[in-house]
């Protein structure tokens, strides 16, 4: 038997997921541009420890609480530094 | 016929989905949903995130596909419709799904590393440096074929060259809409899609006529002018309503070839040798993987399965969704292709030029019609073929706004391609060029300038797609990418024997034998029978072309020494 009721949630789950989707094609340049500036602004507050002495130290002690997350993704990213190729391809369109 | 293709195809792939995919799955993979994916055991909400099913799937199925399932099939209709259905349904089946397969979850595996990494892992450094030089390479054969493609086009159909440049404006509309005046989501895609049909209304009435040459002036001040913008500009708007152009352009192309009820007008077979590839009698073995790329294998999409996807896969389990049905999907997009050439090329050949490759000498014919200036290459008899279907199934749109969506489909896929190689290519020439730094400092900040870097792979593309042999440069693009397939099935293949330790590995080791021999065998085919003649007319360009394919030609080898050695000592 054909259920109506189930046919319409199932139809409602597909295009909440079609929408999901298109958000995030519509997306997903941005957020990887945003990921990069991210990663730029944690080394610029934290250049001190690269020797390059950009904010003074005290601002940089300051925002630390604020920055747990980016540091946290800058560490991940950085062990991953030399294998970003595949990263970059998936991003950008396809052949 | 042509919805019998379909219905057959559709049949054949989910069939197999579920029978090879499920075995794949179960007994070589192992996939067990107990054991985390990278998206759980190295979450950090940022490239690690466990997403949907669904939605990875369109976002892999979006990455992957782009206007080389289209352009291939087409130029491969010389063998007939039959060599080239098979070739896109087997070599889908068996060789293509399995390379995206496996090299999605030996990077889920490998905690979501990449192909070029885990290549490095088994074979050593050198590996990696290899598969660079082929993504270098690939990218400048890219530029070269679609800028090749896309010219013709636009020389040969004034309304879809206006057409493009308004959709152009439409996506700088749009990302004004949506991300300046934040318009709401749903809202600013209405009106994005009601702008993108008003563009190509708009290129109906205002084409614009230019010759080839200039055409490939303007499309590489718009590579660069498109990668120089911030991507909230430009390509992200861009890249938003292409997604849109696919998936009304497959709805439409399903509907309208299962409703067009008609027959196959193009012969099955032609001849095993028919003249492709500059006036050449162009064997279908070995040569057939370098024409249809992408529909039916393609190495980028290695890269792909091992970049965002492997990082964002809930489950074990849900990577034959994303790995075997996107490919089998793209399969599918090629199939409707040769659906539509195969239904009505004929009569597009014979409205257009009064004459038509008879199916007795269509092998001979065919090529060169589809080059004539009045057809205007693969993409204008696509579009053209397309539109006649639709129009067949659905005939109150327009059949010359649905040839110009067809055309603008393709060329939009070909173009969004072309603007985002210069991002990769300057990833690539800064990553190779290291080993320079302690050598020449001077040269190496040269190459690595970000304008330098950027604008080699489109100097070098559009330089030799100004040549305007894209029969030439086509194939080359398809030895760069099957080559990288090459080795990215090969590396699956090792990885499933160290691995997984299991006895069944010649399901991807016979198609990984079989693909290597081939594009080896093709590529030299290539390199003795084709380029002489190509250089003979075309001295620089003819001697670049030769230099990338020598060079792929000895890394080849090179690999192939070091794999095999290395499986010897495995």
């Amino acid at each position: 038997m054909i259920d109506p009721k189930k046919i319409k949630s199932q139809l409602c789950r597909a295009l909440t997921a079609f929408w999901e989707l298109q958000k995030r094609e519509a997306t997903d340049l941005i957020e990887y541009e945003l990921h990069e500036l991210e990663n730029l602004f944690a080394l610029l507050v934290y250049s001190p420890f690269i020797g390059l002495p950009l904010p003074p130290s005290s601002v940089a002690y300051e925002l630390l609480p604020y920055m747990e997350s980016e540091l946290k993704a800058l560490l991940v990213r950085s062990t991953r530094a030399s294998d970003m190729l595949s990263d970059i391809a998936s991003v950008f369109d396809g052949l | 016929m042509a919805s019998a293709v379909i219905i057959a195809g559709i049949l054949i792939y989910v069939f197999l989905y579920h029978i090879f995919g499920g075995f794949l799955a179960k007994k070589i993979i192992k996939v067990d949903d107990s054991r985390k994916t990278p998206a759980h055991s190295h979450y950090d909400g940022v490239d690690f995130i466990p997403a949907r099913r669904t939605v990875l799937f369109g976002h892999h199925f979006a990455s992957i596909a782009g206007a080389a399932p289209i352009i291939g099939p087409v130029i491969a209709l010389a063998w007939g419709w039959l060599p080239g259905l098979l070739w896109v349904w087997l070599g889908n089946i068996f060789i293509g799904a399995i390379h995206d397969y496996f090299a999605l979850m030996a990077s889920v595996r490998c905690r979501g590393c990449s192909i070029q990494f885990i290549a490095m892992d088994f074979f050593g450094k050198k590996t990696g440096r290899y598969v660079q030089w082929f993504v270098l390479f690939l990218l400048i054969l890219v530029i070269a074929a679609f800028g090749a493609v896309v010219g013709k086009t636009f020389e040969s159909s004034p309304q879809v060259a206006s057409s493009y440049f308004f959709t152009v404006l439409a996506a700088l509309a749009l990302g004004v809409l949506m991300y300046r005046l934040k318009m709401e989501f749903k809202l600013a895609t209405l009106i994005g899609i009601a702008l993108l049909g008003l563009s190509l209304w708009l290129g109906k009435l205002f084409p614009v006529s230019l010759s080839y040459n200039t055409w490939m002036v303007i499309l590489f001040a718009y590579i660069v002018t498109a990668s120089a913008l911030p991507v909230n500009v430009l390509l992200q708007p861009r890249d938003y309503l292409n997604s849109w152009l696919l998936y009304a352009g497959m709805v439409l192309g399903v509907v309208g070839g299962l409703g067009s009820l008609c027959r196959f007008t193009a012969p099955a077979v032609t001849q095993f040798a028919p003249v492709v590839l500059e006036s050449r009698a162009t064997p279908f073995w070995p040569i057939i993987p370098l024409i249809i790329a992408c529909g039916s294998l393609s190495g980028f999409h290695s890269l792909v399965a091992s970049g965002t996807s492997s990082k964002q896969l809930d489950k074990e389990t849900d990577g034959l969704f994303i790995g075997f049905g996107s490919m089998f999907t793209e399969g599918m997009l090629s199939t409707l292709v040769i659906v539509c050439i195969s239904s009505f090329g004929l009569m597009i050949f014979q409205e257009k030029l009064g004459a038509s490759p008879l199916p007795g000498s269509w092998g001979r014919d065919y090529s060169s019609l589809l080059n004539h200036e009045k057809i205007g290459g693969p993409v204008s008899l696509f579009s053209l073929s397309y539109a006649r279907m639709i129009s067949r199934t659905l005939p109150f749109i327009s059949e010359k706004i649905l040839g110009i969506f067809a055309a603008i489909w393709v060329s939009s896929f070909a173009l969004t391609t072309l603007d985002t190689t210069n991002r990769l290519g300057r990833y690539v020439i800064s990553d190779l060029s290291s080993d320079l730094r302690e050598k020449s400092q001077v040269f190496h900040h040269l190459v690595t300038n970000k304008w330098i870097a950027s604008l080699i792979p489109a100097v070098l593309g559009i330089f030799l797609a100004a040549s305007g042999k894209y029969k030439v440069i086509w194939p080359a693009f398809g030895a760069a990418n099957q080559l990288l397939a090459s080795i990215a099935l090969i590396t699956g293949t090792l990885w499933v024997i160290k691995a997984s330790r299991i006895k069944r590995s010649a399901w991807i080791f016979i198609p990984s034998v079989f693909l290597w021999v081939t594009v080896t065998c093709a590529l030299a085919w290539f390199i003795v029978f084709v380029l002489p003649g190509y250089i003979r007319e075309n001295i620089l360009t003819g001697i670049i072309l030769a230099v990338i394919s020598v060079a792929m030609m000895v890394i080849n080898l090179l690999l192939s020494k070091s794999f095999y050695l290395k499986s010897s000592n495995e």
